[in-house]
């Protein structure tokens, strides 16, 4: 299940940019192992679907999400979430998302269309979340500019 | 077809023969394996890389020379300031006047992020960050001091540094072979500590949005210890009379961390194709999508 909103005007997005707001302040911010300009962090990107990898791996973790497309396909998507010492401090361990477990993760997705994201938040099936510490307030980070 | 006929046997002979000799080789003379080589004391010496009449840093008598007493001792865990914005882990803006290449670096940079693409993503390909950029990547670093030298280690892919302080010079640069974090030797000036560091690998070695460094780099690194001990403070004097006209100059401050260790982090090509912020990634989403169709 794919939800698309923007973040200026989605409700469900919004209480997302809000929790994050909360606990980003004191988190730490992600990691510069590469520039973030390929993701949109003014969207967000609701997908529903069964974790096929999580990996707990350094500079990234990364998740590998199947994703029903509604049009009775399934699109593997490509999520990276920031460093596991970063993750650790939001309450990550290995052993928080298992292969086959259904949940639902919210990303910032790539400009270009393609299924892959940078990772804001998962929804467990019994309701638990946990995000990564990164802001997610809409306002981009982690894109290098000139001025 | 006569010839060719003759050639055949030929080769059947020089086969017979090589198989022969194969089978004689088997039960190998002993002599001929390289489990009884024996090497003289002076060729294994020579095996050894070394710099034959300079003591190393760690050389126990190096280390006991008498010196005068540091100013101060940066052994410690440092994580990089961001408290004036997330983007100040680059060295610009301000920016020196570029040349030709610098130029480009800004104009291909800004247009491939109008594009939503990544520019010069080295670092996301594995490629060491380089000086000046391991030392601001979000990740912590750890020095520890010694008489003779200050060892770095960056959390990110643990990149090292050693800054001499034992008095040596320069390596030759047509002996030093370029790295990404260049030759350092400091020295002290007062309550500074001047860092002077040059022998730059140049390939894909990029400082802030991809703008490019020459074998000309230099940096010169003034590192202050401010704020109790808990603070390094460091202005970065950077010059490159290849990309950019006079000195390129950012201070930057580090913050104390204790409650925190540099583990071992490597960066592999092949776990990149699972992050999507990097080409290779892309690369790994655009053969799933050609998979599919």
């Amino acid at each position: 299940m794919i939800g698309r909103n923007d973040v200026k005007t989605g409700k469900s997005v919004l209480a997302v940019a809000a929790f994050a707001a909360i606990v980003g302040m004191s988190g730490v911010p992600a990691d510069a192992h590469h520039s973030f300009a390929m993701f949109d962090q003014s969207k967000s990107v609701s997908l529903k679907g069964e974790v096929v990898q999580f990996q707990w791996t350094n500079p990234h973790a990364f998740i590998e999400l199947d994703v029903p497309d509604g049009k009775g396909k399934v699109v593997r998507w490509s999520i990276e979430l920031n460093s596991p010492n970063n993750l650790t401090r939001q309450g990550w361990r290995r052993s928080s998302l298992k292969p086959g477990e259904t949940v639902t993760v919210t990303i910032n997705p790539l400009r270009n269309g393609k299924p892959g994201g940078l990772f804001n938040k998962v929804v467990f099936a019994d309701g638990r979340s946990l995000n990564d510490g990164r802001p997610t307030d809409g306002k981009p980070i982690n894109v290098p500019t000139a001025n | 077809m006569l010839r060719r006929g003759r050639a055949v046997r030929q080769m059947c002979k020089w086969m017979a023969c090589s198989a022969l000799a194969a089978s004689l080789a088997i039960p190998a003379p002993a002599q001929n394996t390289d489990r009884t080589r024996r090497l003289t004391q002076e060729q294994l010496d020579t095996m050894q890389q070394k710099h034959p009449g300079m003591a190393g840093a760690l050389d126990p008598a190096n280390l006991a020379k008498p010196r005068p007493k540091p100013p101060f001792d940066i052994t410690g865990t440092w994580f990089v300031d961001l408290s004036e914005g997330f983007n100040k882990f680059m060295f610009g803006p301000p920016y020196p006047e570029f040349y030709e290449a610098g130029q480009q670096a800004f104009k291909e940079g800004a247009a491939a992020r109008a594009r939503g693409e990544n520019y010069r993503d080295s670092i996301g390909q594995c490629y060491p960050a380089g000086m000046p950029m391991i030392m601001t990547r979000v990740w912590p670093i750890m020095f520890i001091q010694l008489p003779t030298a200050i060892y770095m280690v960056a959390g990110f892919t643990n990149s090292f540094r050693a800054i001499y302080l034992d008095g040596r010079k320069h390596t030759d640069p047509d002996i030093y072979v370029p790295t990404y974090n260049g030759e350092s030797i400091g020295h002290w000036e007062g309550d500074t500590l001047v860092v002077e560091t040059q022998g730059f690998e140049t390939d894909h070695h990029w400082i802030d949005i991809g703008l490019p460094v020459s074998d000309e780099f230099r940096i010169v690194e003034r590192i202050k210890k401010i704020n109790n001990g808990n603070t390094l403070e460091i202005e970065y004097i950077m010059t490159d009379p290849k990309n950019w006209k006079g000195e390129w100059r950012n201070t930057k401050r580090w913050d104390r961390v204790t409650e925190a260790d540099i583990g071992e982090v490597e960066c592999t090509e092949a776990r990149n194709a699972n992050l999507p912020g990097t080409d290779r990634g892309q690369q790994e989403l655009d053969t799933r999508a050609g998979d599919q169709k």
